[in-house]
């Protein structure tokens, strides 16, 4: 089982800036169990860009991978929800490692 | 299959034009938070279920009264924002703009506040009054949340009402403000998202170019913005609605700005979080909360399925344990009696009229009455199952298996509804977003074993397998399955070639269920199979009749065995002479329908006779080949009826008959082959 680390879900202060990792954006498909991300865009996928919107996948967003075995579909949680992807999906979301 | 009858739509329409003049209240709010709880715990049994026009998504209106007033009631469609992304969202908010009801109620879920403010973000940016009902305010507290509901009140500018939908509580609350606003009592004054500051010029300008183009109802503001969001329907509207040059300007500032779609959802989210860090505060850290901790164990990829698995077998379990002795006993007491008291009755009359209503009528009658009490448990577990939040695990750690199909974990849910009956399966593929998805799940879903035809495979496994009949039952069903999976595959090679859809599915928060949404659920699901089933099952039962009557009046020179002694060469591949033919067509009316004929060709009524009789003239070898023909034929009458209805055309279900046929008669050829050669 892949450790928990708690993240916060939302934060009481003002919108602080975005963690910089000087990290090459990767897909979201690449995040391993338990680590933290910012969604930075997607690439292709222009069918699925308003569901994604509108479900809280916005530049800027942290992103919490909560499952993710290498294989079949993985689940994410984005604005204190949880959200299952396809691993095709989870292919074209690039996000940027950030710490947790 | 006609949807109306002629009466029945002259009530109906009365109704309509009576509540004209009633208040009209739209619930809208995004899946999961509650919505439909609060409909039925407004309208209760006072509701309508239909369809909106053209399109097969579920429409549900209702009336209740408050203080001596009715009020309507329009359930819209569960959305996650108003942008024409699916049929749904198209749905709700031409709804707002085009009907305009006199108040909008927002379901928003307390405990997942964040996301679910994204559709008020959309719907407080139309013209009609809106009200927050702020649901889930017990599951909010579990998870720790904290919500200051007067400063949320106070920062959004319009009524919010915390609400717990599942115990009834602040309904009462919610239906003052209902009141207040409706007669203009109270004033609204909503602060409105605004995009992100870097795209407010691009705004304008669009917003300067469409004025004075924009067709009623839409409002300026809202087209300019749904244009820049990339809003299919809108783009489509406005590119004919202008003038090309001004067309052309607005093109071009879109382009200039191809990620607008962000801007403005970044916008109103910058408009959330300003409203969460003034009523919010959040959940102390490190709390493990209940739906991580049983989502370790039902979403593991291996674990799951084996969850999975169990959950599935025990809902079985319950299913034929419960449900069968309710069956039989339902049989010998119900049908039964009405068809000797019918008998008696109808004496004096001739034998023809008397035989029509025995045997046709209460015999297929008989045949649905029976069937419900193992249906109406299998949808009570299926419904529990959904209501704590179950599903949406089954779904994701099916995803796998379902994408050699082309599908996604989606399509399982209408599938898993489909071991009760294939006719709720049918129409339950409306939970799949896209429409070859779809229309695939809508042509596989009847392989999966239903309720009735394991009836049949339970009563004649038993007679000629004795102690192997168990896993005879099994290795059929399996059959039925692979024979799904192959056709899956196939369609989705054939139809789409091999295109597949997205999966992307919210993980709803375990809570605890809601029984009175549950027996709803149970009570409409039911009373659709009825209406579909029974008048589909009751209009082929009496065709059959007539078939299995005329001419003589026997059985033996009637139509039925004269068209059973012409495909009887067909039959004769899997073994079977002209009686087993004509008991698999009569399956068409109803799969446990098999065994009645049998019955009748046989001359003998009670069925431990029957099982005698079968297994002196036949070898197990034809049994073998029979069961397989009877799992895999063609769908039932009442099942064909709703694939024409959901996928809109009969090319759909004549391209299922042609598939099941060819597969049902290939298969049982060779199962009767090989099992000849065996020895069998």
């Amino acid at each position: 089982m892949p450790p928990h680390p708690r993240r916060r879900w939302f934060s009481n202060e003002p919108d602080a800036p975005a963690p910089v990792s000087t990290d090459l954006p990767l897909p979201l498909s690449e995040l391993a169990s338990g680590e933290q991300a910012i969604f930075v865009e997607l690439r292709g996928g222009r069918g699925v860009r308003g569901r994604l919107t509108s479900l809280g996948f916005t530049p800027g967003v942290p992103i919490f991978m909560v499952q993710n075995y290498g294989w079949g579909p993985l689940i994410v949680e984005v604005r204190g929800t949880r959200v299952a992807l396809g691993r095709h999906e989870a292919k074209y979301i690039f996000v940027q490692r950030s710490q947790p | 299959m006609s949807e109306c009858h002629p009466a029945g739509e002259a009530t109906h329409k009365n109704e309509l034009k009576l509540q004209r003049d009633l208040p009209l209240i739209a619930l809208a709010g995004q899946p999961n938070t509650g919505k439909s709880t609060l409909f039925n715990l407004l309208t209760g049994l006072n509701q309508h279920v239909g369809n909106w026009p053209g399109k097969t998504i579920e429409r549900r209106e209702g009336v209740f009264h408050d203080n001596g007033r009715s009020l309507r009631l329009i359930d819209l469609p569960g959305t996650y924002s108003l942008t024409a992304n699916s049929p749904e969202e198209l749905i709700a908010r031409e709804f707002i703009l085009r009907e305009q009801p006199d108040l909008v109620i927002a379901v928003v879920s307390a405990a997942n506040l964040e996301r679910s403010l994204y559709l008020v973000a959309e719907l407080i940016s139309l013209p009609t009054p809106l009200v927050v009902a702020l649901n889930m305010m017990d599951v909010a507290e579990l998870e720790g949340y904290r919500i200051d509901v007067e400063v949320l009140q106070a920062a959004l500018g319009i009524p919010v009402v915390p609400l717990v939908a599942t115990r009834a509580q602040g309904v009462r609350e919610l239906l003052r403000v209902v009141d207040q606003v409706i007669k203009g009592e109270r004033v609204l004054m909503p602060r409105l998202p605004d995009i992100r500051a870097d795209h407010q010029q691009a705004l304008k300008a669009i917003q300067s170019l469409i004025h004075g183009f924009v067709p009623q109802p839409y409002p300026l503001e809202w087209t300019a913005m749904k244009l820049l969001e990339g809003d299919a329907e809108l783009t489509r509207l406005m590119h004919k609605t202008l003038p090309p040059e001004r067309w052309e300007a607005v093109h071009e500032v879109l382009r200039s700005h191809d990620d607008a779609l962000m801007a403005v959802a970044s916008g109103r989210y910058e408009w959330i979080n300003r409203l969460m860090r003034a009523a919010v505060a959040r959940p102390p850290v490190g709390q493990i909360s209940l739906t991580e901790r049983l989502d370790r164990w039902a979403t593991h990829p291996v674990l799951g399925l084996g969850i999975l698995a169990l959950i599935l077998g025990a809902v079985f379990w319950v299913t034929f344990t419960l449900g069968s002795p309710l069956q039989a006993w339902l049989e010998s007491e119900v049908v039964e009696r009405l068809a000797s008291f019918a008998a008696a009755t109808l004496a004096p009359a001739p034998a023809w009229l008397q035989s029509l209503v025995v045997d046709g009528v209460i015999g297929g009658v008989g045949a649905v009455i029976t069937f419900i009490p193992i249906l109406a448990i299998f949808f009570a577990a299926f419904g529990l199952l959904e209501d704590v939040g179950y599903m949406a695990r089954a779904a994701y750690v099916m995803d796998n298996f379902m994408h050699l199909m082309g599908l996604h974990g989606k399509s399982f849910l209408p599938l898993f509804l489909g071991f009760g009956c294939n006719v709720p399966a049918v129409m339950g593929t409306r939970v799949i977003d896209s429409w070859s998805a779809r229309l695939v799940t809508i042509l596989i879903a009847p392989f999966i074993p239903c309720t009735a035809r394991m009836v049949v495979v339970a009563f004649l496994a038993g007679a000629f397998f004795g102690q192997y009949a168990t896993l005879v039952s099994w290795g059929l069903a399996l059959l039925a399955l692979i024979m799904l999976v192959i056709s899956g595959v196939l369609l989705n090679a054939l139809l789409f070639k091999g295109k597949r859809s997205a999966f992307i599915m919210e993980m709803p928060l375990y809570h605890l269920p809601n029984w009175r949404t549950i027996a709803l659920l149970v009570w409409q699901r039911t009373l659709a199979f009825l209406k579909k089933a029974g008048t589909v099952i009751l209009a082929f039962s009496v065709l059959i009749w007539l078939l299995s009557t005329l001419p003589g009046g026997d059985l033996e020179s009637s139509f039925l065995a004269m068209f059973g002694r012409l495909v009887e060469p067909g039959g004769r591949w899997m073994g079977f002479d002209w009686r087993l033919t004509v008991a698999l067509l009569a399956s068409f009316l109803a799969k446990e329908n098999a065994i009645a004929t049998l019955g009748v060709v046989f001359g003998s009524g009670e069925e431990g006779g029957l099982s005698q009789i079968l297994v002196a003239t036949y070898s197990p070898a034809v049994a073998l080949a029979f069961l397989t023909a009877t799992m895999l034929f063609i769908p039932c009458a009442a099942t064909l009826a709703v694939i024409k209805q959901e996928a809109a055309s009969w090319r759909w279900a004549l391209v299922n008959i042609a598939l099941m046929l060819a597969i049902s008669i290939g298969v049982s050829t060779l199962v009767y082959w090989l099992a000849k050669g065996l020895g069998g």
